[in-house]
């Protein structure tokens, strides 16, 4: 008898506890399995040997034959009209095919971050704009045989352009008098989310804080620039090879932008070299696919760092005053929090990310009298969009800061403010949200807590002498897909091939987070095969089914999921198959580790491969089925990060020493990957308390962030030791309970870090980052 | 990238040569941490690029008694790990160890460093409190100028078909009774792979009976166009007695030149504070080498006994 891979896993630790799911909590038959065999393995990412050995092929290494080099234009100036475009000069430079500008591209106005049609946006975005509306906007671009002509071509452009009055400051942007960027002015975009009545809970208080809290505009910092190729073909088809979030949302707005019927745009997912949500927007494709289909010739555009800073998508600088109202005994009473959204020169998702942000002040804590109230203005700056946390790091730095201002207030521990206010399992969401299923918040800081010695490292003395020391701690929620807020579903064809192994059809797009592997760890589980038996390539519109992409903390919890249905549908279909070959009932047929026998004949068994060749022969089937996936919950993610910090008070240099992650995932699929997010996801949240920022000049809307001398990453010297506790208690409709981890992996770290500073310096310091000049100045305050 | 030729000469004999026939605009090549950008950005451009990194000959660590020699296309890394400058010029192999990150330490060179001539190039401020001079070798021969003045220099410091090829530490033939300590530190935006936002090279001579300091070298970077030295502080220094306690007024010296040298500007109140942390770093690395100096002279001093 073959043992393809059950021995093997049989042998391997199981890292999670035993599963505690029941059908009570929503589990199914097979999540209550006592031994996971796939599910909770560490295995390695499916393509992690090519990328360490750098054998992978990114888009950036594709050379097709007669491929041109597109170069990009930007502007100089924050706002102007452009009154002239001089071409002739660079066109004649040999080697240069064609310059693009406003005036032979099409003028179709769309939003980069529509992902599906029908989807309501406000469209200001074309290909090259009349009008510049930052120092970054796209004036021209040059085509040419070679990135070098192209870049020579470019310097020859001459343009006249008629500067227009600027505005850098979110702030600045509401006042009545600031010029327009886009017709109406800003806000452009406002709303209120209401449970309760904050107006009485004032004079009940104990303790109110009020705080403005600034967050950065900031890069996603992906190793792999923004990088796209497009090629046409003989019958008017484009084809793209993007590292993107959503192949979908690519196809779309290509389509709309040239004109093409969808079945003309062929968009694949190409491997990632890291997002972070930085390619979830359709940025270069447009440009690429246009220049593709007047060249005629294959057409790749790869920016460098400074563009990618400068001319992709950050995270939006979020400006908010939070004001809470504690009782005598720490329950909150109320809290109005108040966020203006700078989204930058063109709207892309300000509103949706403004909103986004207002869930989350529901979902966290049992507050029953709070309103939120969300601003979203443009600015001229770099255009702000999807950014790792959708909102959530800003809104959990915004307010889990003010809350150990609270804390301070009345005296209170901020561990225990919070076990105190946090939602518990079965909670609901007060403002109308989908219920927040089992939410295991108190689990993450009871435990966090207790690992870390918070009790102990809290009392510690800060220290009176050149270096301080603290220790903060903050909470965050996610969410899981776009279950209640927008279409969520997701359709795959998997099938078992003639010698057993399978290969599942879907639209996913891996992020480099390990989607791949984890959908095959699913089907592997379900199915009873080595993972390894399981291709899952990467979407392919042409072929693909739909899929709503990479986005919303969705793929596990929802995609995981269809994966999940479609392993139980094929695992039917081969039973009720093979029941015919081995003239028994489909219960009594047996399947283990890749053999299939029926129970009433236990000598007679198969390999999988074997029946599936029996299965085609004799019954003219294939074993395969296509199944859709519609999300019914979106359970919240949880997360709590505990940290100690040392601050210089000299040179005002902050070191994380230490940081313990406490997370509610629900179920490991692959406890390696989660603990890769954490860690990944704890790197950002530094970066962003401490020392992260693209810093618009607001003089003059210069980037002074725009490279990595001076944009500064938190590095590998610089990372503290990093310990995290997973809560997999399972419960919600994820694959085997499991819940995302990507993106509130960051959200709870900088509120986090900011916090263990305050405790350290005794200050109250709310603007982020936290630069070395910004802690010098406050302690300066603070002594005079 | 601008287009460019490049020639490779693997010796100095050789590289002398074809300078003499090159026309056009000469830029040299050494580590190309910094060039190598500035081509691909187009903000420099030359008709030949001069690779001088193969040269073996330059790429060397000696002493004789008068000074120790670094030659031009020794790398930072290399400089990091020279036992003999660990010994006789730690500030420049602490400043060494401390540029970039290892991969950039693997290739640029101290001599790039000083033709980049950036404010905050970390090896500059040690350089010049070690007296370095810079030799120079070109198409009218060999030349040499100190450090300080190389700096000094409003315009290229270096003329065409120039390059340096050697830089030079006096050697102390030692004045009998003295002990000689130096130190580097920096300020960056974070601990390493930073750019300085201030950086300090102190070196001390002093006596090794009662540790009254005899010499005195401040150098600082990152505080306006070039590095420079402290006379004042330096003369401030010398004849005080080596303590724990002068760091404390040395830092309180370092904030007025830091008034002085950058006053109204943005980083001013920033600046003012650090070089007070960044003192006290360098300060207590001096003294925990006088501890190895005393106890090594009051070792001696038993023997005497």
């Amino acid at each position: 008898m073959s043992d393809l891979g059950a021995g093997k896993a049989n042998g391997l630790n199981i890292t999670s506890g035993p599963v505690e799911a029941n059908l009570e909590e929503g589990g199914t038959d097979l999540m209550k399995a006592e031994v996971l065999k796939q599910v909770g393995r560490s295995i390695p990412m499916h393509d992690a040997v090519a990328k360490a050995t750098g054998r992978i092929r990114y888009t950036g290494d594709i050379d097709m034959p007669g491929m041109l080099h597109a170069k990009l234009l930007l502007s100089p100036v924050p706002h102007a009209r452009i009154r002239r475009i001089e071409t002739a000069e660079a066109l004649a430079v040999p080697g240069v095919w064609d310059v693009f500008t406003y005036e032979n591209t099409p003028s179709v106005l769309y939003n980069s971050q529509v992902w599906f049609a029908g989807q309501e946006a406000s469209k200001d975005e074309r290909l090259f704009p009349d009008t510049v509306r930052f120092i970054g906007d796209r004036v021209a671009a040059v085509v040419a045989a070679d990135k070098e002509t192209a870049a020579r071509a470019l310097s020859l452009i001459k343009v006249e352009y008629e500067e227009l009055p600027a505005v850098f400051e979110a702030e600045e942007a509401l006042r009545p008098d600031a010029p327009p960027i886009h017709p109406g002015g800003s806000p452009f975009f406002s709303k209120e989310l209401v449970v309760g009545d904050v107006r009485d809970i004032w004079p009940r208080a104990k303790a109110i804080a009020e705080d403005r809290v600034e967050t950065p505009k900031i890069h996603h910092a992906a190793l792999e620039t923004h990088v796209c190729l497009a090629f046409p073909d003989h019958n008017g088809k484009i084809t793209l090879v993007t590292p993107c979030q959503i192949l979908y949302s690519v196809r779309l707005i290509v389509a709309t932008v040239l004109g093409l019927p969808f079945n003309k745009v062929r968009v694949l997912k190409a491997p990632m070299g890291g997002s972070f949500g930085g390619k979830q927007e359709v940025i270069l494709e447009p440009l690429a696919a246009f220049f593709s289909r007047e060249t005629g010739r294959p057409v790749k555009i790869e920016l460098n760092r400074q563009e990618t800073i400068l001319t992709t998508r950050t995270r939006t600088k979020t400006i908010g005053y939070v004001r809470t109202a504690l009782a005598e005994d720490g329950k909150i009473l109320g809290r109005t929090v108040r966020t203006v959204v700078d989204t930058g020169a063109y709207t892309s998702n300000g509103p949706i990310i403004g909103v986004a942000m207002g869930k989350k002040v529901f979902r966290l804590y049992r507050i029953e009298n709070q309103l939120y109230r969300t601003e979203s203005v443009h600015t001229n700056t770099p255009v702000a969009g999807a950014a790792r946390g959708y909102g959530s790091p800003q809104i959990h730095a915004i307010t889990e800061i003010n809350l150990d201002h609270v804390a301070r207030i009345l005296g209170l521990d901020p561990v225990e403010l919070r076990l105190k206010n946090l939602v518990h399992p079965g909670d609901f969401d007060l403002s109308g949200g989908p219920p927040l299923g089992q939410a295991r918040i108190l689990e993450c800081v009871r435990e966090g807590a207790k690992a870390f010695g918070w009790a102990e490292r809290r009392k510690r003395p800060q220290g009176d002498g050149r270096f301080r020391r603290g220790a903060g701690m903050a909470c965050a929620t996610h969410s899981n897909g776009y279950f209640a807020a927008y279409p969520d579903f997701t359709t795959m064809t998997l099938r078992m091939l003639e010698d057993g192994s399978l290969i599942l059809n879907s639209g996913i797009q891996d992020l480099g987070c390990g989607t791949v592997t984890s959908m095959k760890q699913i089907i592997a589980e379900v199915l009873e095969v080595d993972p390894e038996r399981i291709e899952a390539p990467e979407g392919d519109t042409e072929t693909s089914p739909w899929d709503a992409g990479s986005q919303a903390s969705r793929v596990t919890h929802v995609a995981g999921a269809c994966a999940f249905e479609a392993a139980v549908k094929v695992k039917e279909m081969l039973r009720r198959e093979t029941a015919k070959i081995l003239e028994c009932s489909p219960q009594e047929v047996r399947l283990e580790s890749e053999r299939i026998w029926s129970a009433a004949k236990p000598e007679e068994n198969f390999s999988y491969g074997e029946m599936v060749s029996l299965i085609q022969s004799r019954n003219r089937s294939e074993v395969i089925v296509t199944s859709t996936y519609r999300a019914q919950d979106n359970p919240g993610s949880y997360g709590a990060n505990f940290v100690e910090v040392e601050v210089d008070t000299l040179t005002g240099l902050v070191r994380v020493l230490e940081v313990l992650a406490a997370h509610d995932v629900g179920r490991a699929i692959n406890p390696g990957f989660v603990k890769g997010q954490i860690y990944g996801g704890i790197q950002m949240g530094i970066g962003y308390a401490l020392s992260e920022d693209i810093a618009i000049d607001p003089n003059n809307g210069r980037a002074k962030g725009d490279r990595f001398s001076r944009y500064h990453l938190i590095n590998a010297p610089d990372m503290p030791p990093v310990k995290v506790i997973l809560i997999e208690k399972g419960g919600d409709l994820g694959p085997f309970g499991a819940k995302s981890i990507g993106e509130i992996a960051t959200c709870p770290t900088a509120p986090a870090v900011v916090n263990a500073v305050n405790h350290a310096l005794g200050t109250n310091l709310t603007s982020l980052p936290l630069t070395p000049d910004k802690i010098i100045q406050a302690l300066h305050y603070s002594r005079h | 990238m601008p287009a460019f030729r490049l020639v490779c000469p693997s010796t100095l004999g050789e590289a002398l040569a074809i300078l003499a026939d090159l026309h056009g605009e000469i830029i040299f090549l050494n580590g190309g941490t910094d060039l190598i950008l500035q081509l691909k950005e187009g903000s420099r451009r030359a008709d030949w690029l001069v690779d001088l990194s193969q040269l073996d000959e330059l790429n060397y660590i000696q002493a004789d008694r008068e000074s120790i020699r670094i030659g031009g296309t020794t790398t930072f890394a290399t400089t990091a790990r020279s036992p003999l400058l660990w010994e006789e010029a730690r500030c420049l192999a602490q400043a060494a160890a401390q540029v970039g990150s290892t991969q950039i330490r693997n290739r640029a060179t101290l001599a790039g460093n000083i033709v980049t001539a950036s404010a905050a190039g970390d090896s500059l401020p040690a350089l010049l409190v070690l007296g370095a001079e810079v030799g120079i070798l070109g198409p009218l021969g060999r030349r040499r100028v100190s450090l300080a003045q190389f700096l000094a220099e409003p315009g290229p410091a270096l003329q065409r078909g120039e390059f340096i090829a050697e830089i030079e530490l006096p050697r102390e033939s030692g004045r009998g009774e003295s002990w000689i300590v130096s130190a580097f530190g920096k300020v960056g935006s974070r601990s390493t792979v930073t750019i300085a936002r201030l950086n300090m090279a102190v070196r001390l001579e002093a006596e090794a009976g009662d540790g009254r300091i005899q010499a005195a070298g401040v150098a600082l970077g990152a505080l306006g166009k070039t590095p420079f030295r402290t006379g004042q502080v330096e003369r401030k220094l010398a004849g005080c007695q080596f303590s724990e306690t002068l760091g404390r007024d040395l830092a309180e010296w370092l904030t007025a030149v830091v008034d002085e040298a950058i006053p109204g500007r943005y980083s001013q109140a920033y600046k003012r504070e650090a070089i007070r942390g960044l003192a006290y770093d360098v300060w207590g690395e001096l003294l925990r080498q006088a501890v190895g100096w005393k106890s090594y002279s009051s070792l001696s001093e038993d023997r005497r006994k």
